[in-house]
């Protein structure tokens, strides 16, 4: 069943494929994403870096790095082909439809340029229509995010912000654009504890104070937990199980997922564990499970057929030989 | 400023150490056929005889009002010739600069966005070129290529005599402009003559075009870099994905990013240009500042190497000056 507008999804991900040409050859950090968003609802992505997170957020936004193309799949913005848009189209989609919040809050802002320069520049390639001046506007959105002097932090420029500062103010930015999709990549990585606790509850309640849906990824399978309603698990380059939070925290299908599990699953006493083998590397384009080397429920299956999809409804989603229902 | 003025006051002493030991000028400027008493004389007129110490004092008290000496050979104040010769000096070197910004900069930038284009590989090849050649060989090559090879027509008719003469020197023979600026096309814009300020432009072309094509392949690829470092920055992926177009992007935060590090070698260029220029102003008999010092050089004639020495150090030590007042102006980093 192809998953499109007609089930109301907010954006879709079909089957999408990542190449990108380096000088010491191509690699695939995408292999066949699948994955939806509906409106309003919060989407989690967990996996080891190089999993392709990144990426995916990238491919949803069509930003590709030098030398990277789409290569395959489809990605559909309501019932619209986002890479069929020209380039006019493209850029209103970005921000105003999708806007995206970076993981390094403060190389993601333009070192040159005043805050309140950059918040009011995104104002306006987003609003075509502002009834007020666009500095009232950027005063507001830094009042949403709880800072006390707006008026002060405006004429700041980023190297003057500290990490938690700065990256309010790139959720700032990106709310600016009044999107209905936020993608955010590792938005709480290089902050302190206490500061992380604070962003990612003024993420929240930022986003669904404004009915937006929340793309969040993350290396961190808690804090992927506080904010998702839906987890998917990623390894290399796919979503090798998808589900609402409860089941996949308390009991996930696939092996890697359980294995992931039992890494951050820290009961006293207990050091936290790594998973044996090797990170998989994306030079290669794997036509069987990329996990089965690593895996201790391989069968002979797995060395011989592609991997099936179980869709098993409620949207959870499983890319397993082993099926939904092993022990 | 105290470190500029310490700057200078280096200059000065290293300068004055070394164009002191390089032998006596007694010579060049009196002939060697002349008798012990008259030499002795003449090192009393010019101080030679008073300790280094002193006379170095002595030179720099001048400095300090204004006097940069006298020549020994031609008897005119260093000043006022270092007046006629800098502007000439000075003129090539802007236009120099001029030329390297139609193309090192935007070629650099187009390369910066599109490595491997093919503006990319043209910008590229000239930069290979540019510093493989030196300059007074590719002025000569010119000359002779657009001058003194001459077309060749069909026999019987055979080979044309050449049909213009080269544009050696600042201009073919006619009076110079009104002295407003000492820069000829600009002077004689004042003055209205826009035949003269042609001919003006007309004999700066080639030598531009030389010392362009020599000392531009580093702007080039400087500006290459810092637009490629800009374009892979976060903040313009970030920008992009904010909705911003390509345009905005590449005005607000790619050249705004980008900038300094090309700023501040195009002032080091031009810094150079005024002393590295010597062999083009050579091949091109352009009357400058490089080819003033040359004379000097080959007449020990102390100050006229000194003074332009210290010209050189005092555009170097104002131009970075005026670049850190404009990076300053910019960058909100470097006012905290």
């Amino acid at each position: 069943m192809n998953a499109g507008p007609a089930n109301g999804a907010l954006l879709t991900l079909s089957g999408v494929e990542v190449t990108i040409n380096t000088l010491s050859g191509p690699v695939h950090p995408l292999q066949g994403v699948d994955l939806e968003v509906f409106p309003g609802e919060t989407v989690g992505l967990v996996g080891e870096s190089g999993c392709g997170k990144s990426m995916t957020l990238r491919s949803i936004l069509r930003l590709m790095p030098p030398g990277g193309a789409i290569t395959g799949g489809a990605v559909e913005w309501q019932d619209r082909s986002v890479l069929d848009l020209d380039t006019d189209e493209l850029q209103t989609y970005r921000g105003s439809d999708v806007a995206m919040i970076y993981q390094n809050p403060v190389t993601a802002l333009d070192p040159m340029l005043s805050v309140e320069r950059q918040i009011v520049d995104a104002f306006k390639a987003n609003r075509e229509v502002l009834d007020g001046a666009p500095e009232e506007f950027a005063r507001e959105a830094l009042r949403d995010l709880e800072f006390g002097n707006p008026d002060a932090i405006l004429k700041r420029y980023p190297h003057q912000l500290s990490g938690g500062m700065a990256q309010r103010v790139n959720i700032a930015l990106a709310l600016a654009c009044g999107p209905s999709l936020i993608l955010a990549d590792e938005p709480t990585t290089g902050l302190d504890m206490t500061t992380q606790v604070r962003v990612l509850d003024l993420l929240e309640q930022q986003v669904s104070a404004r009915n937006a849906a929340l793309l969040f990824i993350s290396h961190d399978l808690r804090a992927v937990a506080r904010v998702a309603r839906n987890i998917g698990i990623m390894y290399a380059g796919r979503v090798v199980e998808f589900g609402p939070r409860e089941r996949i925290l308390t009991e996930p299908s696939h092996p890697y997922a359980r294995a992931l599990l039992d890494c951050v699953d820290l009961r006293a006493g207990e050091r936290p564990r790594s998973i044996p083998g090797l990170v998989p590397r994306m030079t290669e384009v794997y036509q069987f499970c990329a996990f089965r080397d690593r895996c201790a429920y391989r069968m002979a299956v797995c060395d011989e057929e592609p991997l099936p999809v179980h869709d098993l409804g409620g949207r959870r989603r499983l890319l397993c030989h082993l099926g939904p229902d092993h022990d | 400023m105290v470190i500029l003025a310490v700057v200078l006051l280096a200059v000065v002493m290293i300068g004055f150490t070394i164009t002191r030991s390089t032998g006596t000028p007694l010579y060049a400027s009196l002939g060697v056929a002349v008798s012990e008493a008259i030499i002795e004389q003449r090192a009393e007129e010019m101080g030679l005889n008073e300790p280094i110490v002193v006379q170095f004092w002595t030179y720099l008290t001048h400095l300090l009002q204004g006097d940069l000496g006298v020549s020994r050979i031609s008897r005119i104040p260093v000043a006022e010739d270092i007046a006629l010769k800098l502007p000439a000096t000075a003129e090539m070197v802007f236009f120099t600069l001029m030329v390297s910004f139609i193309w090192a900069i935007p070629l650099g930038v187009r390369a910066g966005l599109r490595p491997g284009g093919r503006l990319a590989k043209l910008g590229e090849g000239m930069a290979q070129f540019g510093v493989s050649v030196p300059a007074f060989w590719l002025g000569l090559l010119f000359i002779f290529l657009l001058y003194f090879l001459p077309p060749r027509l069909p026999e019987p008719l055979g080979p044309l005599p050449a049909l213009f003469p080269p544009p050696l020197g600042r201009l073919g023979g006619v009076d110079p402009p009104a002295m407003v600026t000492g820069f000829y096309t600009v002077d004689a814009l004042i003055a209205g003559d826009f035949r003269l300020a042609w001919e003006a432009l007309w004999h700066l072309i080639l030598p531009a075009v030389t010392l362009s094509l020599t000392s531009g392949p580093p702007l080039f690829r400087v500006t290459r870099t810092a637009v490629s470092e800009a374009m892979a920055s976060p903040f313009v992926e970030a920008a992009y994905s904010y909705g911003l177009g390509r345009r905005t992007v590449l005005i607000r935060d790619v050249l705004r990013n980008a900038s300094p590090p090309v700023l501040n070698l195009a002032a080091m260029t031009f810094g150079y240009l005024i002393g590295g220029g010597v062999l083009v102003e050579v091949v091109f008999s352009w009357p400058g500042i490089g080819s003033y010092a040359v004379w000097g050089m080959d007449n020990s004639d102390y100050d006229v190497v000194l003074a332009v020495v210290i010209i050189a150090a005092v555009i170097y030590v104002i131009l970075y000056f005026i670049v850190d007042l404009i990076q300053f102006a910019m960058d909100p980093r470097l006012r905290d």
